[in-house]
This record gives C-alpha cells, sequence and structure tokens, in this order.
C-alpha cells in the first residue's frame, strides 16, 4: 500500500513537473509604480493581451510541442538601479530567454549583461536611443520608432506643414526629459531642425518626478518661441502645457508618439492643447487587426489602448513568433535571429520592419495636428 | 523687472510648499526626534482625499479641510501604531519605520487608487499679473495658504496650553513629565498636527501637479535638505530656509542653467553644513 502511495505520489510529482515545463516565461522589467506608473500599465495590458490571445490558441507551439504563455513582471519604479536587480532576477530565477521593456530606463542597465547571463537572454526594447544598437550587442532588438532614423524626414514635414500653413515664423524651444529617451529625441530633432534652415530656441530639462515647472518653463520663454517640443508620456506632458499656459505661452506644443490626443485629453482641457502637433505612425492608421487589438485590450485594460500598448503586445508576440520559427524556447541567440523573419505578420501593429544585425529596425513618422476635439489631421 | 518679477513669483511658490513640508517635519523633529520621512506620503494620500471629495461635489475649500482631518488622523494612527511602540529605539530604527511607512503608505495608494493619477482643477481658474508676473490664483492661494497655517501654527504654540505642552515636551521632556504633560499624547497631537500641516501642503499643491502614489517624495526630500540647513527643529527658520531654497532654485535656473536646479539648494547645504553644523537657525531642543 505505501509502495502504490509513494508511485503515486512520483507520478504526480512528474506530472507537475511536466505541466509547469509546458510554459515558456518571458521576462516583463516595467515600471507599476511612481510617476510613470500608467504609462507602465498601458505598455503591461498590452503584454497581457498578447498573453491571453496566444494562450486562448491553445499557447505556442515550438519543435512539436505546445506552450502556455506566461509574462513574469518585475516593477522597476523608473529607476534604473531597480531595473537592473529587476533584469538580474528575472534572469536568475525565472531563466527566461527573452525579456521586453519599454523605457531606455530598464533597457540600459540589462543590456550590461544580457549576453553574459546563465542563461543569455534577448532584449527587447522601445529605447529611442542610438545607443541601444550601437552597443555590439548581438541580442538587442529594438521595437519602436529610431528617432536617429526617422527624425530627418519627419522635421523635413514638420518644415513642409509650416510652410503650407504659412506660418512666418518657426522658433521651437524645448523641454528635455533628463533621460536617455528626451536626450535621443531633442538631439536628433535639434539636428533635423537645423537642417532644413529651422530656428532653434531655448532648452530646459525635468526629472521625472517634478511637479512644478515654472522656472524651466519661465527660462523657455525669455526666448519667445513660437513652439514648444515636450517629448514624453502624457501624464508628464500634460503638466508642462498647463503650466506653459499659465505663464502666458499662446505658440503651439509638439508631442511625441508616447503620448496621443485621447491620452492627454484625460489631464489637460482640450483649448489647453488645441492646435498641437502629435506624432503619428501606423497605429494611428485605421486597420482590421488594429480594431481586433482594441476590442481584446478593452477587456483587459479596461481603457482605450494606446501606442505603448500596442508596443507591450507586439513585442511579447514578436518573441513568441520567433521562438515558434526558430523551434526553440530556450536558446536566445536562436531566438533572435529568427525575429527577422517574423515581422511581416498582422500582429505588427507599430509597421516596425527590417530587422538589421545590429538590432536596428525600420518604421514610418509622420506628425499629425490636433486641431479640436474630434478633429485630428494627418500630415503625411 | 518683468522677468524678475516672474522668476521671484515662481520661487516664493515653489519655496511655500518646501517650507510647509519642512515645517511640518522640523515640528516633528524637534518635539520627537522622529525624521518623518513619511510626511510626503501624507500629503499624497490627503491630495488623493482632495481629489475624491472634489470629484463628489465638495467644494475646494472643504475638501481641504477634511483632506487636512483625514492627514492629522493618519498622523495619529502612525504614531500610534508605528512610532509609539518604537519610542525608546535607536534613530536608526526610527528612520527604517519612516521609510518602510513611506513604501507602505505608497503601495496601499497605488493598490487602492490605481496607477492612473488623479486631476483636481483648481477652484479658480486663471491668472493675475502683479508687476508683470503672471500668478495664477491658485498659486496665490498657496502662498497664503502656507503663511496662515505657519501663523496659525505659531499662535497654537506660544498661545495655547496645548502648544506650551508641545513645546515643553520638546525643550525637555523629562521636566514636562514632571509637571503633568502626558508624552504620548502630546506625541500623538505632535504627529496629528506635523501630519495635517504636510496634508494641507498636499491639497494646496493638488491642483497644480497630479495625483499620483510618489507626488510627495520631491517635497520629502527637499524638505530635509530645508530642515537641516535651518536647524533641526527651527520651525520659523524652516518656512525662511524653504522660501530661501525656492527663490535661489528659480534665479538659479533662470541666471545661471535650469539643468542645475535641483542642485542649488544642496551646495547652500553644504556650506551650511561647513561654516554652521547646528543650521543657520538651529539650537539644541529649540521648538518655535
Amino acid at each position: 500500500m505505501k509502495l502504490k502511495t509513494l508511485f503515486q505520489a512520483a507520478l504526480l510529482s512528474c506530472a507537475t513537473t511536466l505541466v509547469a515545463a509546458q510554459t515558456v516565461q518571458i521576462g516583463v522589467p516595467a515600471i507599476q509604480s511612481g510617476s510613470m506608473a500608467q504609462y507602465g500599465a498601458n505598455f503591461v495590458h498590452g503584454v497581457n493581451t498578447a498573453v491571453q490571445q496566444a494562450n486562448a490558441a491553445g499557447g505556442i507551439k515550438v519543435g512539436g510541442n505546445t506552450y502556455k504563455v506566461e509574462a513574469v513582471y518585475c516593477d522597476t519604479q523608473a529607476d534604473s538601479a531597480k531595473a537592473a536587480a529587476c533584469g538580474r532576477r528575472l534572469s536568475s530565477q525565472n531563466k527566461v530567454a527573452a525579456m521586453i521593456m519599454a523605457t531606455s530606463i530598464e533597457t540600459f542597465p540589462i543590456i550590461g549583461f544580457n549576453t553574459t547571463s546563465n542563461p543569455p537572454f534577448v532584449v527587447v526594447s522601445s529605447s529611442a536611443s542610438n545607443k541601444l544598437v550601437h552597443s555590439d550587442n548581438p541580442l538587442v532588438v529594438r521595437y519602436w520608432y529610431n528617432t536617429y532614423s526617422f527624425m530627418p524626414g519627419l522635421t523635413a514635414k514638420f518644415a513642409e506643414a509650416f510652410k503650407k500653413e504659412g506660418r512666418k515664423s518657426s522658433k521651437i524651444a524645448f523641454m528635455q526629459s533628463e533621460d536617455e529617451y528626451g536626450k535621443a529625441w531633442v538631439d536628433t530633432f535639434i539636428d533635423g531642425w537645423k537642417k532644413v534652415g529651422g530656428e532653434v530656441g531655448g532648452m530646459s530639462t525635468w526629472v521625472i518626478g517634478t511637479t512644478d515647472f515654472y522656472p524651466q518653463i519661465t527660462s523657455l520663454l525669455r526666448d519667445k518661441p513660437d513652439l514648444i517640443a515636450v517629448p514624453g508620456v502624457c501624464a508628464q506632458v500634460a503638466p508642462i502645457m498647463k503650466q506653459s499656459r499659465e505663464l502666458g505661452f499662446t505658440g503651439d506644443f509638439i508631442v511625441d508618439l508616447a503620448c496621443d490626443p485621447a491620452e492627454l485629453g484625460k489631464f489637460v482641457k482640450p483649448d489647453q492643447y488645441k492646435n498641437t502637433y502629435f506624432l503619428g505612425s501606423q497605429w494611428n492608421v485605421d486597420s482590421d487587426a488594429i480594431k481586433r487589438f482594441k476590442e481584446q485590450y478593452g477587456k483587459i485594460g479596461k481603457a482605450e489602448p494606446t501606442a505603448i500598448s500596442a508596443d507591450g503586445y507586439g513585442q511579447l508576440m514578436w518573441v513568441l513568433k520567433a521562438m515558434e520559427k526558430a523551434g526553440t524556447i530556450t536558446d536566445a541567440a536562436k531566438i533572435r535571429q529568427a525575429m527577422g523573419d517574423v515581422l511581416g505578420g498582422d500582429w505588427n501593429l507599430l509597421g516596425i520592419s527590417k530587422l538589421q544585425p545590429s538590432g536596428e529596425t525600420v518604421a514610418n513618422v509622420f506628425p499629425r495636428r490636433f486641431f479640436d476635439a474630434g478633429k485630428l489631421e494627418n500630415l503625411n | 523687472m518683468h522677468d524678475f518679477a516672474q522668476i521671484l513669483a515662481n520661487g516664493l511658490m515653489a519655496g511655500a510648499v518646501y517650507g510647509l513640508v519642512a515645517v511640518s517635519l522640523a515640528l516633528v523633529f524637534g518635539v520627537l526626534e522622529i525624521p518623518q520621512f513619511a510626511f510626503g506620503a501624507h500629503a499624497m494620500i490627503a491630495a488623493y482625499a482632495l481629489a475624491y471629495l472634489t470629484a463628489n461635489e465638495f467644494s475646494y475649500v472643504t475638501a481641504l479641510v477634511l483632506s487636512m482631518l483625514v492627514g492629522m488622523g493618519l498622523g495619529a494612527i502612525v504614531q500610534y501604531l508605528v512610532f509609539e511602540p518604537l519610542r525608546d529605539k535607536p534613530h536608526a530604527t526610527l528612520f527604517i519605520a519612516a521609510f518602510g511607512l513611506l513604501l507602505i503608505l505608497q503601495g496601499l495608494a497605488l493598490l487602492v487608487f490605481g496607477p492612473n493619477p488623479m486631476v483636481v482643477e483648481p477652484p479658480i481658474a486663471g491668472a493675475v499679473e502683479i508687476m508683470g508676473a503672471r500668478v495664477t490664483y491658485q498659486r496665490l492661494i498657496i502662498i497664503a495658504g502656507v503663511f496662515v497655517a505657519v501663523v496659525g501654527l505659531n499662535l497654537f504654540l506660544t498661545k495655547t496650553r496645548l502648544g506650551s505642552a508641545i513645546r515643553a515636551a520638546g525643550q525637555n521632556p523629562f521636566g514636562a513629565l514632571v509637571v503633568g504633560v502626558s508624552p504620548r499624547k502630546i506625541a500623538m497631537l505632535t504627529m496629528a498636527v506635523g501630519s495635517g500641516l504636510a496634508a494641507l501642503a498636499g491639497g494646496l499643491l493638488a491642483p497644480i501637479s497630479q495625483v499620483y502614489p510618489t507626488m510627495g517624495d520631491f517635497l520629502v526630500l527637499k524638505a530635509f535638505i530645508i530642515v537641516v540647513m535651518a536647524g533641526m527643529g527651527s520651525i520659523n527658520g524652516a518656512l525662511i530656509a524653504g522660501l530661501f531654497v525656492g527663490i535661489t532654485e528659480s534665479f538659479g535656473s533662470a541666471y545661471f542653467s535650469p539643468h542645475m536646479r535641483d542642485a542649488y539648494s544642496i551646495i547652500f547645504l553644504i556650506a551650511v553644513l561647513i561654516f554652521k553644523p547646528s543650521g543657520v537657525f538651529g539650537k539644541a531642543g529649540r521648538v518655535g
């Protein structure tokens, strides 16, 4: 009797191990608290949408086996030291073969050790910084819009749009966040804007968590700019816009892809950002895939998805498709190698393409102008 | 002149908020010797209370008063549950407790209210021009609110029996005990008053900021620099030092570099620590 019980226990244990082994885990170091928590939540809901979609289809099929998908989260609190700790934990404890991440805050500490970890893991990142693909890291890929590649074209489109609008003057000032993303965005914009003969005004910087921007804005306004460019997420852009208006700024704003009009409307009244220039991408062009995603996302996020939600969804789907193509859930090098071949699917809502050996990708970005509630014009 | 007035107005507003949180810290540290790092989170909880109330048709003033009461209640609870049991423990323990409390309150706020920031509309929209400087009514309310609160605190501490008891406990705890002042009750009252002031700062700041779990972090960091600069326990000194820090940041950003905004106060702190380690207004055991 005892022997039978022991045998049953051993069988149960084996079965449990087998079931556990049939799950593939993907590491997601993400911002889940702090002043950028909403940004992180948008990303996480997008990831969860992909997890649900994959599992509803029975899981992913790799090398004749079917695996359920699990996203393993770690809160980075928008802090690079915590992000590094998250990366190490997800690698050493969960042994993930891939991690996906939304910002430079997570990316740069983690790409310092992803190739030397045991096991090594692929990093899919939305960092806009050029450093990402200049680090000679063979396991890094970008799933976002590379400011260095899209900015020359974008600034030329802005110059064209301003000319059509009959602007007499278009001096642009910059409110830059003190991080890799902010610096890359502003540096490339200024470079592109100067090349098309544009006038550059002052620049001020701010750190995440700042709530009073009066000193920086006062400094910017001394130069009398016609426009202020504010790259950042909506929750941070909103107080800058409000306070600029309070200080008498009557010009227009330029906002990055990370913030769209619908989301901004949760923080600022539409009349305060009327005439603002937003950036647009394939995410802003209607398609059946985007409609399907929005329906699925609504059940999880209980809100309208943003480009960052599509980013989280796309990053995870990219990894899963690459695992299926590579026939492995553990070999990071093979997974990375397969990633270029699977970008063509309709899951790729951001329209990212042409993966290069450096991890660089390409995408189309264009300006849009928000004239009034419900009236948004693409200036492509 | 226009620039100068604007920069001064910016500095006064920022300095007033820094000063108010610094005053609350100075009061609690001066009397209880507790480095109450969690006051930033108390300000945040009060801001959430205010956001919730204003979203439910309460007027801003009513919501502000109620959120202060929430802050005072939170202070009393925290003193009873956390700091009272640790009364005789070393400073390092109190420091860790305060830091832990900060994380717990932020975690609770995240759990209850979620990651989405809440927005509070100012009670009076618009701005007024003063000597060429544009100052919103909300910023005037902040400056006025802070000065009224600090004057009120001074009157409370110097003109009432309870205030005298707090000062006595701060200056000589044993002597206060001998003359019948209950250290437990005074500690709870002091923490409640300090927390109420931090709550007022949160409530005043909510319409110009957004309300989110870590909104008080920068406040409490600046406030600690200010308290050390002013001298531990110097209440009016904390307000003056707060204004000094706000104005320095504002002028430094305008005429030197906005990139160094947060460094100016640190530079002055280092100078104070070198030349007057007890702080500009610091005297041992001083409260008020």
